[in-house]
């Protein structure tokens, strides 16, 4: 949905020529012993190793971000049959679509990967569309939400919401993609509304779903049909990555295509850090207006670079986690095809960036079942749109912290790809 | 990272050119004792003094970096990619880590939503396009519609509009429109389409909240009466000129009585920073207005309105020189085209007949763009490198230089220019560069002219625009369409629509052989 990849690796080369002058830092601190006595530990995995389990932890994430999207689906179907629903009712909505978006969050690390997310010339998710502006476009234009709901179009077919897909009567685009009407966020925005508050998060009353044949019904209605076709394209990733049936990870793991999969994960990856996760979500720290954050109605930004750390760590480690130190499966990761000083600091500075931004029960507004630990020392514990402010003491961790992804993790990751033969080059 | 890596970067395949790094070490002492700098640096305290800002101010205090070489077109900057990223990268020889640089680029890129939504809002209420990279694409040269039509899809290119004959009395300056403003804005928030607008230019299917009607739409067709070029050698060119048409909005009053106006594409970004690290000295010292040495070419300084200075100075942006700086020219173009507000204009831009679009620019807060954004953005146009030149080595690209040279399309397409000092910038500082512009205001003839002056600028007078990157257009744009609005399909059809003070150069051009045009055209491809 963006256009802001195109660059990003001749960035990278410029920051890695001049990162290496200015920065002499040694390999990472996880292998301190032997990088102090100058040793260097051998590669662990084959390629081919690797990228079977790159694939087994594609369609296990997948899984995961299809479960969960269902749970919420499954909620969402209640309540669109209840005509009063509670504000209990919403607040359970609202707390399983933290615990989706988290797992869905892990998944992109394997976004810009030329994979099935995001080209669509691998799935089309809709006719004429990849999956991942379905999924998570943005930025929302809500008052085409608005406008859609209200301005007597049919609410109960995925394919009338879809139609309206570039429809410039709905919003003020000309782009055919930036009609945002289905989604991670038009679901959020649902759930939560326009967020008003210089303290909170969106606060939609329970009200705004009120109702049969008025708008508060087509409200619910809207808000399932999008939410059951999200878990349509979920699943529809998910299994191009099924191990008996996967057509691009058939291809994927063909051995013919051994280069072109890893060449493709490091461009992906590497693009993911700098553009998107270290890049254009961070931007607000610049930017400084309170809603400049990727989940401005429920406030739940921090997650998003939480969940986003994680997922970068799983495809790095090799090891499938959600929930902080607890492993679900674990095989041979990217640092495992790569010698002990090949990988450099990497996994310290994956961690670091995960680790900063610490979520808690406040900050989500939600029972969180996968993190609730308290909050490490040294991190964000301020909420985000407050921190993104220059005027607000931990306003540096998050200039600090952009710097760490989109330069220093970059310059290291692109170094770690051209030692083992991998140019990154822009896309 | 180890810090001996640091001469072999550089070197892998997307650099085909020698390594300059290594290039420099051979032959400069400022370049020797910046090396020096970094290992020194490596050794000691990582709180110490920037080896680069130290490196900067040796090479300010004792040298000027030798011109690094042909090649590099946008000294040590410029980037050796052929494709199409060429325009959309970072200078090689970047300060900082890049973080500043990634952010503007992010806005750059960033695709804003109308007044009143929660993140990115700020669009319209009318606009043009709703990023800064519709319209310059891969960070490339808009165009006209592919054999004419509306200007409403085609970004790339827009109109200008003035008052006849009337100059603001202050800035010296056009003065817009009453109902219209200074340029037209096709679309408005809320209903976009022309196809959803009845012939008044009201919203028929279901309007957004915000609603605002859009300014007009305008529309191109090439039906003028053709000019044709004769070579002396044989055979002859035909130029299509462009015939524009304007739909205004009734509401909004309709046709103005009398009026001036231009279309202008969106011009390529790589390269900003070095133009504006060019002396005044240097651009004053090219200027001849009354043609004193008689050569027939006259270059004369655009002098416009400093908007955060409130006075005059030199212009040197813009298809007729009428911006004086990067931070102008970005944050006019967040305003003019996106509608979007920012410290320098921080009033929507909204002319005092047009009702609805005052009542709806208040759905966001002004300025919408911070002082952080407008400079991130800032900081990213200065720092887009120069691709590198090719085929240095092809004895036709040779030739070509050669008689470029000799039919005199260097007096204005100047080929050697040493940027000066830019505090804070050594990226940008004494860079030998190639640009292959004067930044002067020359007449083009009646052929070119748009007969709508702009400060100093009469309506046949034009800026020489840069010829760098010209070869790579094609590549990342998918076009070739040159000239301020996109009129010349190609080199040759550019050259051949060069009037006015570069009549005796276009002339000379179409008394060459066929084989020296070819070499000419090889020349330009190169840039």
């Amino acid at each position: 949905m963006r256009n802001i990849h195109t660059k990003i690796f001749s960035i990278l080369f410029s920051m890695t020529l001049f990162g290496s002058l200015i920065s002499c830092e040694g390999p990472g601190s996880d292998n301190s012993a032997a990088a102090i006595l100058g040793l260097d530990i051998p590669a662990s995995a084959t390629k081919s190793e690797f990228l079977n389990r790159y694939a087994a932890l594609a369609f296990e994430s997948y899984t995961q971000a299809e479960l969960d999207a269902s749970n919420l689906s499954a909620a969402v179907d209640t309540f669109e049959s209840n005509s009063a629903p509670s504000e209990t009712d919403l607040t359970n909505l609202r707390n399983l679509w933290v615990k989706a978006r988290a797992s869905y969050l892990i998944t992109e690390g394997f976004r810009f990967s030329k994979g099935p997310i995001d080209e669509a010339p691998v799935l089309e998710c809709e006719t004429g569309s990849a999956c991942e502006g379905l999924l998570n476009a943005w930025p929302l234009d809500e008052d085409a939400v608005d406008t859609y709901i209200t301005s007597g179009n049919s609410v109960t077919s995925f394919a009338s919401i879809y139609d309206k897909i570039g429809d410039t009567t709905l919003g003020t685009e000309d782009d055919s993609e930036k009609i945002v009407l289905t989604g991670y966020h038009p679901i959020e925005y649902i759930l939560w509304g326009k967020d008003t508050s210089s303290t909170g998060a969106g606060n939609r009353p329970a009200s705004y779903f009120n109702g049969t044949g008025t708008t508060g019904h087509k409200n619910r209605q809207y808000l399932k049909t999008i939410t059951n076709r999200l878990v349509v394209h979920l699943a529809l990733i998910k299994a191009q990555w099924d191990p008996s049936t996967g057509a691009f990870r058939a291809t994927f793991l063909d051995p013919a295509n051994e280069h072109d999969s890893l060449e493709h994960i490091f461009n992906g990856l590497g693009s993911f850090m700098a553009g998107e996760w270290g890049g254009e979500r961070l931007t607000g720290v610049i930017g400084e207006t309170q809603e400049e954050e990727h989940s401005c109605f429920s406030d739940t930004t921090k997650a998003d670079f939480y969940y986003d750390a994680q997922g970068v760590l799983n495809i790095w480690t090799g090891n499938y986690s959600i929930q902080k130190g607890v492993n679900i499966s674990s095989g041979p990761g990217l640092s495992d095809i790569l010698s002990l000083k090949q990988q450099g600091g990497i996994q310290s500075e994956i961690e670091s960036s995960r680790n900063l931004f610490c979520i808690n029960l406040s900050d989500t507004e939600s029972a969180d079942p996968n993190f609730t630990t308290s909050c490490p020392a040294g991190s964000l514990t301020h909420r985000f749109d407050q921190a993104i402010s220059s005027a607000d003491s931990q306003h540096g961790k998050l200039v600090n912290v952009q710097r760490l992804i989109g330069s220093t993790l970059n310059r290291d990751f692109v170094s770690a790809a051209a030692a083992i033969g991998f140019e990154v080059v822009p896309e | 990272m180890n810090c001996d890596k640091n001469l072999n970067f550089g070197s892998g395949t997307a650099n085909p050119e020698p390594n300059p790094s290594r290039r420099r070490l051979n032959k400069t002492i400022p370049i020797l004792a910046y090396i020096l700098l970094n290992f020194l640096y490596c050794g000691g305290s990582k709180g110490g003094t920037d080896p680069l800002g130290i490196a900067a101010i040796i090479a300010s205090q004792t040298a000027i970096s030798p011109d690094p070489g042909e090649a590099f077109s946008g000294g040590y900057g410029t980037r050796f990619i052929s494709n199409a990223t060429s325009f959309d990268t970072p200078v090689v020889n970047m300060s900082s880590d890049g973080i500043q640089f990634n952010t503007g680029n992010n806005f750059f890129n960033r695709i804003w939503v109308a007044e009143g939504n929660s993140a990115s809002s700020g669009l319209g209420p009318t606009f043009n396009t709703t990023s800064c990279q519709n319209c310059h694409a891969g960070d490339g040269r808009g165009a006209p519609p592919t054999g004419g039509g509306s200007l409403f899809n085609s970004v790339g290119i827009l109109i200008r509009l003035s008052k006849v004959g009337v100059s603001d009395p202050t800035t010296g300056g056009p003065v817009g429109l009453d109902s219209f403003g200074l340029q037209l804005n096709h679309k408005g928030i809320g209903c976009t389409s022309p196809l959803n607008y009845d012939s008044n230019f009201d919203c028929t299917g279901s309007a957004g909240p915000n609603f605002t009607p859009p300014e007009g739409v305008a529309s191109v067709s090439y039906t003028g009466t053709a000019i044709v070029r004769n070579y002396t050698s044989g055979g002859s060119v035909t130029l299509n000129p462009p015939v524009y048409s304007i739909s205004w909005n009734p509401n909004l009053g309709g046709a103005p009585s009398s009026f001036n106006f231009s279309p202008r594409t969106a011009p390529m970004i790589p390269g900003l920073g070095l133009l504006e690290a060019i002396p005044e000295s240097t651009i004053l010292s090219w200027a001849d207005p009354t043609d004193s040495d008689l050569d027939g070419i006259s270059g004369k300084v655009n002098m416009v309105w400093d908007a955060k200075n409130h006075k005059k100075v030199l212009g040197r942006f813009g298809w007729k020189a009428n911006e004086p700086s990067l931070f102008q020219q970005n944050q006019g173009a967040f305003l003019g085209d996106i509608g979007i507000t920012s410290p320098l204009f921080s009033t929507d831009n909204c002319p005092s007949s047009q009702a609805q679009c005052l009542t709806t620019s208040s759905g966001t807060a002004d300025p919408e763009i911070t002082a952080s954004i407008a400079e991130s953005v800032n900081f990213y146009t200065r720092l887009v490198a120069v691709p590198a030149r090719r085929n240095l080595s092809d004895q036709d690209v040779i030739d070509g230089k050669v008689i470029f040279s000799s039919i005199k399309c260097d007096a204005c397409h100047k080929s050697l220019v040493l940027t000066g000092n830019v505090s804070g910038f050594p990226e940008l500082s004494y860079q030998y560069i190639k640009p292959y512009t004067d930044l002067l205001l020359h007449d083009m003839g009646t052929d070119l002219a748009d007969g709508r002056p702009d400060f100093d600028a009469s309506g046949q007078e034009w800026r020489t625009p840069p010829l760098w990157g010209l070869g790579l257009i094609q590549a990342v744009n998918g076009h070739l369409k040159l000239m301020h609005d996109g009129r010349a399909n190609g080199i040759e059809e550019a050259i051949l629509w060069h009037g006015g003070e570069a009549d005796a150069a276009r002339t000379s051009f179409q008394n060459l052989s066929s084989t020296d045009r070819q070499k000419l055209i090889k020349f330009l491809e190169s840039l």
